[in-house]
């Protein structure tokens, strides 16, 4: 319990150390999934061991009954440990309200929708895809416009790939998991490129041209970000679009299967320290209270 | 599984979003020789007047007189209706940031120029 409970933490932190490195060593083809799978794994580990920490305070109740005095966790870890659960929870909440309150808008833009290209006129150029059973894809007028028929063809090939790789699970469980943990906000954005790269793959074979569906992206990209310039808009940026279209023109990436065996021991480490920790504590606090 | 399908084929299902983003894309009615000029790419002239009618007969385009040819165009109220919802939930605060599966995230300048310069290159191959 001295060390066992915090390793998911020591996980998190060598995790997200190595996000942007996986990013571009996992191969895209289910690199994304394994990520998030792997973060989420982490996250509720470490929200479990945020937990027991929490609970060690027990041994500061007065009709302490043990014989050992004192759990191996000095207090004011577990007077820290409280507040951060707490936050930690309640982030987790709101993510799954924002999510649901995303789910619904999406639900109405789509909502009768005869086909699966869905579009929207006259606003900002915008294109994305909303799961469901097929799956639809929203596309604003503005952006058909911005984009040559070949590019249009690639567009589509990509966000048809996001919903046939249920992507947006993925995307939600990096979510959560960041939401539980903020140490794994850096996963949640590789998990967000290795979606967009994969899908770009999937494009690009389906065209049988790299190139088009990098000028796709760049033609989207420039017509999106005109208008609001001056406006932030996520922390994407080095890893957004440049990223991409970089990957999809440059030299073909190396992937390598050291990524992967790194994201699942992390996770495996986690986890296994999680029940070692609850073992060694339920051991500990077995003889307290006659049950 | 489509993910291997070869370069060029496709299925109805996307040749229907492709003709449909076609239309959109355009500033008046197409004949279906124009658009089948625009997807072109292999695709016999039967096949887009296939999908035209199947995009007719789903109330999804609508037929018109086009210098005294038959030619289609984008029925536009379902676009509308979304645009309309879509506005007022921007209008109302939601984060455009929040929608997880976009296909591109705006660009700061230095991503703009960086963006220039990779397309310059690959062009050039």
């Amino acid at each position: 319990m001295t060390i066992a409970v915090y390793l998911p933490l020591v996980m998190s932190v060598l995790l997200a150390a190595n996000a942007r490195l996986l990013s571009h060593r996992l191969t895209p083809r289910g690199g994304g999934w394994a990520m998030a799978v792997a973060a989420s794994v982490i996250a509720l580990s470490s929200v479990w061991a945020l937990w027991l920490l929490t609970i060690s305070l027990v041994d500061e109740l007065p009709e302490w009954p043990l014989p050992v005095r004192h759990l191996p966790v000095p207090d004011a870890v577990s007077v820290a440990a409280a507040p951060v659960l707490a936050w930690s929870v309640g982030r987790v909440f709101v993510a799954l309200w924002r999510h649901g309150r995303q789910r619904r808008w999406l639900r109405s833009i789509v909502g009768g929708a005869k086909s699966e290209l869905v579009v929207v006129g006259g606003v900002r150029p915008q294109a994305f895809a909303v799961a469901g059973r097929p799956g639809w894809i929203v596309v604003t007028t503005p952006m058909l416009r911005a984009l040559t028929a070949p590019q249009r063809r690639a567009m589509l090939a990509h966000e048809r790939a996001h919903l046939r790789a249920r992507h947006s699970t993925a995307l939600i469980l990096a979510q959560l998991a960041a939401a539980a943990n903020p140490l794994l906000v850096p996963v949640r954005t590789a998990v967000h490129f290795l979606c967009e790269r994969h899908a770009d793959d999937v494009a690009a074979a389906e065209l049988g041209d790299r190139v088009v569906v990098a000028e796709a992206l760049a033609a989207a990209a420039l017509a999106e970000s005109a208008p609001t310039r001056a406006t932030p808009v996520l922390a994407f940026h080095r890893l957004g679009v440049v990223g991409r279209v970089t990957a999809l023109t440059g030299p073909h990436p190396r992937y390598t299967r050291a990524g992967l065996v790194t994201a699942a021991t992390a996770a495996v480490i986690a986890l296994a320290a999680a029940f070692d920790a609850t073992d060694q504590f339920y051991h500990l606090v077995r003889g307290a209270w006659p049950i | 599984m489509a993910e291997h399908a070869r370069a060029g084929r496709r299925g109805p299902g996307q040749l229907e979003s492709e003709i449909l983003a076609t239309l959109w894309a355009a500033d008046g009615p197409l004949t279906p020789a124009q658009v089948h000029a625009a997807v072109a790419d292999g695709l016999a002239y039967n096949t887009i007047h296939t999908i035209l009618t199947r995009l007719y007969e789903k109330g999804q385009v609508v037929r018109v007189l086009f210098e005294g040819r038959p030619a289609y165009e984008p029925a536009k109220d379902a676009a509308d209706d979304a645009a309309d919802r879509m506005r007022a939930v921007l209008e109302a605060g939601l984060d455009r940031g929040e929608i997880l599966v976009r296909f591109v995230h705006a660009l700061d300048p230095d991503d703009e120029a960086a963006l220039r310069a990779a397309l310059r290159r690959a062009r050039r191959k």
